[in-house]
């Protein structure tokens, strides 16, 4: 019998994409930025969203902008760094911004986004919706790693929480290890963390119950 | 299917099992309630729990080697192979109702006729001054998440377990210099790990020694050590033990021992009838994600006997 030694990491990432990917039952389209001044991770950016692609049943639809020129949609969806993946929702406002690579720890909360962008539930919906009035316009940015235990739970609820804001909320999921300027500019040396309105700073396994105590404006 | 999402899950029907956890006893439980035709929920606050934050699992009967991470993508593979419906949240209280229970989350409430805790434990912290203040800047309890931020630099593992061993061992793989610091006269690792820690010239074992405090400007500078020495650091990784999640448990009048550990029998019961526990949080002498799975598996059989017993229909 064979015996199962450790699996080559990007057959199983490969393996997990397809695995979520066709799961989506309806059309979806998502803008990405790349850039030949970073040449490395767009190539890597375009690699991956291709077994995306492949695998989505034609459903997945990917428009790639270069980031050197197309400076209006760049001012527009205030592109700072490439690769970066926008999730807009209806009224083209961005929900949720990928400058990481969806695999690893991200490929499930990725996929799942996609699924509630295009009208699966929810499971935060209720909660998010009755308290929306008392939420302040908020971007949330999670600083992570492939390599973080934590970080798939973190992603999934910040994402859900934007996707249920009706644009009050933005998250922004940013590998580390692939913008390290971006670490050490909030002096990040754990993950997850969240950056709150570049304001706060959340570390750790936080839950959805605090991350929303977190969002509410206390005042109102 | 790993989800936060709302498919397969509905807050009107009863469960015939709610599963609290998201560790390997957790999954092991619902793969096992769901072969048994149980109409199955997991509800974790984290996927993975304790294990998936080791770097090294080489004690799992049928794989050699993998990482935590890697055992629990294996374990989540098997539970989306029977379409096991899992969401992220944590149950704050349950309640009995006639036949069921409820269970009550800050977002939903649940009933089912069973419910197995495996919650697992958490990483316990040395409450020392310093420790709190540094957190996320300096002081980490997870040598995997955090490890690649300390290439070439020095940090310290505080603790004598095979856990505290693995961490300083992956550590050494990015930084400088790894110090063990225990209390004890000899680390308590597995002989192969601590013959590793041996071998290893980044890894340097400092006995007899207590930390005091942590000290710092805007990240950990230093350490102070029991005979006031003060000891320069980069870094400070905690693993000096874990503590049960036990709390919703004796919330509810489940009979916990000294360790705050839910007391079971050989069946994953506890006192109250229809909850079951398993894993870290329950009172076996030796937890490992093996033992836990075992229990686990126990808790989902006496489940599916409890309902079947109570002649509750299902």
């Amino acid at each position: 019998m064979e015996v199962v030694k450790k699996l080559p990491i990007s057959y199983i990432y490969t393996r997990m994409i397809r695995e979520e990917i066709k799961k989506l039952t309806k059309p979806v389209t998502l803008k990405i930025f790349t850039s030949s001044k970073n040449p490395q991770e767009s190539v890597k950016m375009m690699k991956v969203m291709d077994i995306y692609q492949e695998a989505s049943n034609e459903l997945l639809k990917i428009e790639e902008y270069e980031l050197e020129t197309n400076s209006d949609l760049v001012k527009k969806y205030e592109i700072q760094q490439a690769p970066t993946i926008l999730m807009t929702n209806a009224r083209d406002q961005v929900i949720i911004r990928y400058l990481a690579v969806p695999t690893a720890a991200k490929i499930q909360p990725f996929v799942q986004a996609l699924m509630v962008l295009t009208g699966t539930p929810n499971y935060y919906e209720k909660v998010i919706k009755e308290n929306l009035k008392k939420i302040k316009p908020t971007v949330i940015k999670v600083l992570i790693t492939d390599y973080c235990a934590y970080c798939s739970t973190v992603i999934s609820i910040c994402s859900q929480f934007a996707l249920a804001s009706e644009g009050k909320l933005q998250t922004s999921i940013i590998d580390i290890m692939a913008y390290p300027d971006i670490s050490e500019h909030y002096n990040a040396t754990t993950v997850p963390t969240l950056i709150v309105n570049e304001d706060k700073k959340l570390i750790g396994d936080i839950t959805a119950e605090e991350l929303l105590n977190e969002l509410i404006d206390k005042t109102l | 299917m790993f989800n936060i999402d709302m498919e397969g899950i509905d807050p009107e029907k009863t469960y015939d099992l709610i599963v609290l956890g998201g560790g390997p006893t957790a999954i092991a439980c619902a793969i096992y309630a769901a072969r048994f035709a149980l109409d199955v929920l997991v509800i974790g606050k984290i996927f993975g729990g304790l294990i998936a934050t080791t770097h090294l699992v080489e004690n799992y009967p049928g794989i050699t080697s993998t990482s935590g991470q890697g055992l629990m993508e294996m374990f989540k593979e098997h539970m989306n192979s029977l379409s096991i419906p899992y969401i992220t949240d944590e149950i704050r209280s349950i309640e009995q109702a006639s036949d069921h229970f409820v269970l009550h989350s800050f977002f939903q409430k649940f009933k089912a006729k069973s419910v197995v805790i495996a919650t697992g434990s958490e990483r316990k912290k040395l409450g020392i001054p310093g420790e709190e203040e540094y957190a996320g800047r300096g002081v980490s309890y997870c040598a995997t998440c955090d490890g690649p931020f300390y290439k070439d630099k020095t940090v310290c593992v505080i603790g004598g377990s095979d856990s505290a061993a693995k961490e300083a061992l992956f550590l050494s793989q990015n930084v400088k210099k790894v110090y063990i610091i225990y209390r004890g006269e000899e680390i308590r690792a597995e002989p192969i790990n601590k013959k590793r820690v041996e071998d290893n010239h980044k890894i340097e074992i400092i006995y007899r020694t207590n930390i005091v405090e942590i000290k710092g400007e805007n990240t950990v500078k230093s350490v102070i050590f029991d005979n006031d020495t003060e000891f320069e650091v980069d870094g400070v990784f905690i693993e000096v033990g874990s503590i049960p999640n036990s709390d919703l448990a004796k919330h509810i009048g489940i009979k916990t021992n000294e360790k705050d550990e839910i007391i079971i029998n050989r069946k994953s019961e506890t006192n109250l009838p229809g909850i079951f526990a398993a894993g870290d949080v329950a009172d076996a002498p030796f937890k490992q994600a093996i033992t836990g799975v075992a229990e686990g598996v126990i808790a989902a059989y006496s489940a599916f006997d409890y309902i079947k017993e109570m002649n509750i229909e299902y």
